[in-house]
């Protein structure tokens, strides 16, 4: 009975495989060319390199960064600290529920509510905040597990000594240290791949000058695979190989450093 | 404090600095744009041109909502659109900027030179679902018939002239984009589509349509039936329905009319508008 397991395991890793050098061996060439970190696309993307799309989505996470770290922390102590019971399971359904909602729909809020709404139009800021109202709930869901794992016997210890709630909360996190850390890594990772909720919010399919404001709309790596693709001929498709080979390296990247940080806290 | 005053003054300073184009629409001319922003961006470094694609009425509804400055469409307004327009106190101006003819793409390995509008309308309606009712002599296959989606001013163009108003049939493919059509054609012998003649590539075959070519001359002249005038709106009512004189959509929409401007359209393989001469 042993080997059906085997094998289907086997299958889905050569597959697994397959595909994501299928995705990154056509580009990975082009990732050597001189100025592909640093230069402006030029002539309808057939020319250049992918500076202002890399400067982009480092802006936009580091904006995502800033919104998700005090929210999406403060609600999901609030939910395994302080919340009843009752409470903190509506709570979490809550958070379960935004997280399944497909990532277009909050596009189409971000836009009426951000973009239009509020008047921040197509810009830096709506793209953040749109991507960050469905990055929390993804890192409230994951997070609510580590703190839940601390073992009740510590809390009960650290209060015993004389620690009041902000203490006890502040040992809880410092104990879960390494696991609220992989679950922001990989927020940041899902917030950095997604395409749908930024393409009409914030993202433009090409920017003559990097953002210099907030209000500013802005090129990511992302969407501009999706217009290399989708709007321009033979010529340019060879930059869309090159960002599809460097993104997934960097989700790769990111995947390592979580399964190594999550070893480290089993051993 | 002195530091906070220094600090609000280097925002504003950053805030007041250069104005930025957000311009927005169609598929079929984002080639163009994309080169006119590109030279613009050489003749005005104060400003910063940003440029999205995703479809006609996508630009129309976000010049409407206040989220671009300038749209770029490959049809006229429609008449809820005006209505719209109306209803807001908008009021959006009309520039023709090229001139584009629709090519009927099919894979060149099949053997079909012409094709007249009235088997394009079977083909699309449905009435027409295999290669030998078109011609007997070609092979008896069923036709793999391709459209752009609903977004596209292309497929709205397409609508009018081909379908006359009739409904597309379901069994019709739609897809999200030029490319992708090009794409489709060329891996698929027995497929059919419609784009714009900028993107016709070797990989695929441009048809006669009522026996005439969809060169240049024919479309300039008029006789080419599937060909349409590509627009730029803009919207009169920011500037109190007044002309604008100096501003970042003033300077933009002067460069794209003049000879420089026009030269860029042929680049990007459309027909110009006006004289590329000076």
């Amino acid at each position: 009975m042993k080997w059906v397991f085997r094998f289907t395991t086997y299958c889905i890793l050569v597959l697994m495989l397959i595909v994501i050098l299928l995705i990154i061996l056509p580009g990975i060439r082009f990732l050597f060319r001189p100025g592909f970190f640093t230069q402006f696309p030029k002539s309808s993307m057939t020319d250049g390199g992918i500076f202002p799309s890399i400067v982009g989505s480092l802006l936009l996470m580091a904006l995502v960064f800033i919104i998700v770290i005090p929210l999406g922390l403060l609600g999901t102590i609030f939910i395994t600290e302080f919340a009843n019971k009752n409470f903190s399971i509506v709570l979490q359904s809550l958070a379960g529920t935004m997280n399944s909602i497909p990532s277009v729909v909050y596009g189409l809020f971000g836009l009426s509510f951000f973009c239009v709404s509020l008047g921040f139009g197509t810009s830096l800021i709506s793209a953040s905040l749109t991507l960050s109202t469905m990055a929390i709930p993804f890192f409230i869901n994951n997070a609510v597990e580590f703190l839940r794992a601390v073992p009740r016997e510590l809390r009960e210890g650290v209060i015993a000594l004389g620690a009041n709630r902000f203490e006890t909360t502040l040992m809880v996190i410092k104990s879960s240290k390494n696991g609220l850390l992989t679950t922001l890594i990989l927020t940041l990772g899902r917030a950095f791949s997604e395409t749908a909720p930024i393409l009409i919010t914030g993202a433009v399919f090409y920017a003559t000058k990097l953002p210099t404001r907030l209000t500013d709309p802005v090129m990511t790596l992302p969407t501009s695979i999706y217009a290399i693709v989708m709007n321009l001929g033979e010529k340019s498709q060879w930059m869309a190989k090159g960002m599809a080979s460097l993104m997934t390296s960097i989700m790769i990247l990111i995947y390592s450093i979580v399964q190594i940080l999550r070893r480290h806290k089993n051993g | 404090m002195r530091k906070f005053l220094f600090m609000s003054m280097v925002i504003f300073a950053v805030l007041i600095y250069g104005e930025t184009l957000v311009i927005k629409g169609s598929n079929t001319v984002y080639p163009i744009a994309q080169l006119w922003i590109e030279q613009f961006q050489k003749m005005y470094p104060n400003v910063t041109a940003t440029l999205e694609g995703a479809g006609s009425s996508t630009g129309i509804s976000a010049l409407m909502n206040g989220t671009c400055d300038i749209a770029n469409s490959s049809r006229f307004l429609k008449a809820g659109e005006i209505e719209q327009m109306h209803k807001n106190n908008k009021y959006f101006v009309p520039l023709v900027i090229a001139y584009d003819g629709i090519a009927v793409i099919v894979n060149p390995t099949l053997g079909i030179d012409s094709i007249s509008i009235e088997t394009l309308y079977k083909i699309y309606t449905g009435q027409i679902t295999e290669w030998n009712q078109v011609d007997p002599k070609l092979p008896k296959r069923p036709i793999a018939a391709y459209s752009r989606n609903t977004a596209s001013g292309t497929f709205e163009v397409w609508l009018e002239k081909v379908l006359k108003g009739e409904k597309l049939s379901p069994r019709i493919q739609m897809l999200e984009s030029s490319q992708a059509e090009i794409e489709s054609v060329s891996k698929n012998q027995y497929a059919i589509a419609y784009t714009g003649m900028g993107y016709v590539t070797n990989q695929v075959k441009a048809l006669k349509v009522n026996g005439i070519e969809p060169t240049v001359e024919n479309v300039l002249k008029g006789k080419y039936p599937l060909s349409r005038p590509l627009f730029v709106f803009f919207d009169l009512s920011r500037f109190n329905n007044m002309w604008p004189e100096d501003n970042a959509i003033a300077d933009y929409i002067r460069f794209i009319l003049s000879p420089e401007g026009q030269k860029l359209v042929e680049k990007a393989g459309y027909i110009p508008a006006y004289g590329t001469e000076k």
